[in-house]
């Protein structure tokens, strides 16, 4: 049987993307309850900061693990994190029945991902890796455990060993990997986690109005910039000096330019290039990723460390696939913060700059729809000169618009219309919201970097010299450049506001 | 009258199907010619609109959640009614 798009509601139970959508709104319906009063939300677990020697001192789950709201705390944290697990495993397995996945091979690789995120997890929130030399709500764990050393990661380091974990599991023990990828589904993950990024949205809407439409406006010059100069520049490189024809060219260029492997395979359909074109474009491009992700979070804090909302834009224009740039967004949101924190002992709120990095990268993602359609129109006109011979239907914009989107704007656009309509529910409403967008946010962002690295076998690089060559200058030459310059240009000055 | 078409591949070719039609073919240009040519063979009048869907299913799993769309493809085609003559 195969799977095919003949009607617009086409996929709305199948894939992946429209997947992200039902999953993200549904949290996004439970957080809301709490209007009426309703925690059920709550019992999500989540890491505590904890030191080793004080831990084997007097081992206590307590420690380390807890219930997200007070009114949950009277759960054991090992019976949080169980009904954490079934939860999870049982609205993703539904995701995954209707996406036709091999169930019992999905819930045995979820099982195994959920608890080595769990371990990254609380391993990363060690005080020596996590803690940081300054109060926070009132407390400065650095003193609270008499550190005499520590790295003071914040967040970003339980997502620096998730990946690791993954990484090593996926290029180190292939056939384990094997086992458990049928679950690592980073792009599902990372889709449900930014619509629930939609309720941030809304939130920092509520403080700064202004600071927030100009993020997004900006952002839709981040989509003139990628697919205006951007892709031609590396098209005419790949053909002028790499000899690419027009088909590789014109895929790679989307690859590398817009949006990933999404852009890839939408060009490639439009320009009918064959299949095998985007599948190989597509393992470069996750490869890639995944060295943008670890190098540039780490290179944008030292080397601009006063420009958060520039690094994140430029982060949302450089990486290319949602996954990693929500990832490598979400590492960089943790460095700075912490960096920013130790050295002019001042909080920036989180999520800003992670958001800064996503809202650019949306504006990308919700043009390549219409940008496939036009090479589709080119391609038929003036390169295969079939002009008037075959139609390409409108309906196919629709189908390659990124349907998880609709779901970020659409819990967007509900804060706003509470903010103006119904301004009193406001408060009860974000007492779900935050641990929506809070603790099962950063869970599903932990469960993308582990699966990011299940998924990345660099040995697939294996004899493709001159696509990485390419890729390598285009990327680092040319875009990593520009796109700082354009998000420089939009967003200086912006800052994250100051938690008292 | 219209023809449902499945599009897919192979490692290097394409492939288009239906109940009564399986081409595997290079190019979308050959399929289209080995379609056409079928008409004329089996129709001698109206016109045909031809729909070739996309099948997903043939991309590799790990690829899927990237939004495997390829574009479906559509054109009409009016048979040319074959002679012996034409045939020769």
């Amino acid at each position: 049987m195969s799977t095919v798009n003949k009607k617009w509601h086409n996929g709305m139970l199948s894939t992946e993307d429209w997947w992200s959508a039902w999953l993200g709104l549904f949290f996004f319906a439970l957080g809301l309850l709490s209007i009426w009063g309703l925690d059920v939300v709550g019992w999500i677990a989540k890491p505590k900061i904890w030191e080793f020697t004080d831990l084997m001192q007097d081992f206590t789950w307590s420690k380390i693990a807890k219930t997200t709201a007070k009114g949950y705390h009277f759960l054991h944290p090992l019976l949080a994190i169980f009904i954490t697990y079934v939860v999870f495993t049982l609205l993703t397995s539904i995701g995954a029945y209707y996406q036709r996945l091999n169930v019992k091979k999905y819930i045995v690789g979820f099982s195994i991902i959920f608890f080595l995120t769990w371990f990254a997890w609380i391993v990363g929130h060690e005080a020596h890796f996590s803690a940081i030399n300054a109060v926070i709500k009132g407390k400065n764990y650095h003193e609270i455990y008499q550190l005499s050393w520590g790295l003071q990661l914040g967040g970003g380091f339980s997502f620096m060993l998730a990946l690791l974990i993954g990484l090593i599991i996926g290029n180190f023990f292939k056939g384990f990997a094997d086992t458990i990828k049928e679950a690592a589904k980073p792009e599902w993950f990372i889709k449900t986690a930014i619509v629930l990024l939609g309720i941030k949205l809304g939130m920092m809407t509520m403080k700064a109005a202004g600071f927030t439409y100009e993020l997004a406006l900006a952002g839709a010059a981040a989509a003139f910039v990628a697919y205006l100069l951007f892709w031609p520049i590396i098209y005419y490189i790949g053909r002028k000096f790499f000899k690419l024809n027009r088909s590789s060219a014109a895929v790679l260029s989307s690859g590398i330019s817009i949006c990933g492997v999404s852009a890839s395979i939408a060009t490639a359909g439009a320009i009918k290039a064959k299949p095998i074109i985007p599948i190989a474009v597509s393992t470069l491009i996750i490869v890639f990723a995944m060295f943008e992700l670890v190098v540039l979070p780490p290179v944008y804090t030292n080397m601009a460390p006063n420009q958060p909302i520039v690094n994140g834009a430029a982060m949302g224009m450089t990486v290319k696939t949602d996954g990693a740039d929500a990832a490598a967004g979400a590492i960089l949101d943790e460095l700075m913060l912490s960096k920013h924190l130790k050295k002019q002992d001042e909080k920036w709120e989180e999520g800003w700059i992670l958001s800064a990095a996503i809202l650019t990268k949306i504006w990308i993602d919700v043009f390549i729809g219409i940008w496939s359609f036009i090479l589709a129109v080119v391609w038929i006109r003036n390169v295969e000169n079939k002009k008037g011979k075959e139609k390409i239907p409108l309906k196919e914009i629709w189908f390659r618009f990124p349907k998880f989107v609709l779901a970020y704007m659409l819990v967007w656009v509900i804060y706003l219309a509470m903010m103006y309509f119904f301004p009193d529910i406001l408060p009860d409403a974000k007492i779900g919201g935050n641990i929506v967008q809070g603790t099962f946010r950063k869970f599903m962002f932990m469960l993308t970097f582990l699966s990011i690295g299940v998924i990345t076998d660099f040995s697939k690089l294996k004899g493709m010299g001159r696509l990485i060559l390419l890729y390598a200058i285009g990327l680092f030459i040319i875009i990593a450049p520009i796109a700082y310059l354009v998000a420089y240009i939009f967003h200086h000055g912006m800052m994250p506001p100051i938690i008292p | 009258m219209q023809l449902d078409f499945t599009l897919s591949f192979t490692d290097s070719q394409w492939v288009c199907y239906n109940d009564a039609l399986h081409v595997v073919a290079d190019s979308l240009d050959e399929i289209d010619d080995v379609i056409k040519k079928h008409l004329d063979n089996t129709y001698s009048n109206g016109e045909f609109r031809i729909k070739m869907f996309f099948d997903f299913d043939r991309f590799p799993r790990w690829h899927r959640q990237y939004m495997p769309h390829y574009f479906n493809r559509d054109f009409t085609y009016k048979p040319k009614l074959i002679t012996d003559e034409h045939s020769k």
